[in-house]
């Protein structure tokens, strides 16, 4: 259903980005927390997705890792705002 | 939902929109989804297209009833749109 969902969007016009998230996979512990490992598991769902039909021109993939450490001033600012403007209970929920 | 509620703190001009789809039933009687423990219960990746045959033949559907019938909200939402107004033939 994704795939059919992401072609929708690209045949109107949107552009879609996929968010791999690796280093919350790592945070995890998925993979037992091996980022190699857990990087040729996102590789092997974008594969998923191709099998599955989904058109790749107007998607783009980035992945966590890169882009966190490519704009971590931003990215680590923007946690701790958020932080300070939530509760523990709050974040929580998140998972 | 964070984005969603911390966009206006943040005074960005767009809050994110959440785009989500329903969940496949799982493949057997009153499942309401898909079990990676139960392979019976889903397709996978991995499946060969005479495994996806035997399970979608084995999956339950009962005559007549649309309602918790995973052949008929598989065809719903996987065939229907994947066919983008080509007819459906039985």
């Amino acid at each position: 259903m994704k795939a059919i969902n992401v072609n929708k969007i690209a045949k109107a016009g949107g552009i879609f980005i996929f968010w791999v998230a690796d280093w919350f996979g790592q945070l995890n512990n998925k993979m037992g927390g091996d980022l190699d490992k857990i990087q040729t598991v996102g590789r092997y769902f974008v594969e998923v997705w191709k099998a599955a039909g989904m058109n790749l021109s107007n998607v783009k993939f980035l992945w966590a890792s890169e882009e966190i450490n490519k704009h971590s001033n931003e990215y680590w600012q923007l946690v701790m705002d958020i932080s300070r403007n939530n509760t523990v209970t709050r974040i929580a929920k998140c998972s | 939902m964070l984005a969603r509620e911390y966009a206006p703190k943040a005074s960005v001009e767009r809050s994110p929109v959440i785009v989500s789809h329903t969940m496949l039933m799982g493949l057997k009687e009153g499942q309401q989804k898909m079990s990676k423990s139960d392979p019976d219960s889903a397709i996978f990746m991995e499946d060969s297209a005479d495994e996806v045959l035997r399970k979608m033949k084995k999956a339950f559907c009962p005559p007549k009833i649309i309602e918790d019938n995973p052949v008929i909200n598989y065809t719903q939402f996987i065939v229907f749109p994947s066919l983008e107004g080509k007819p459906f033939l039985i």
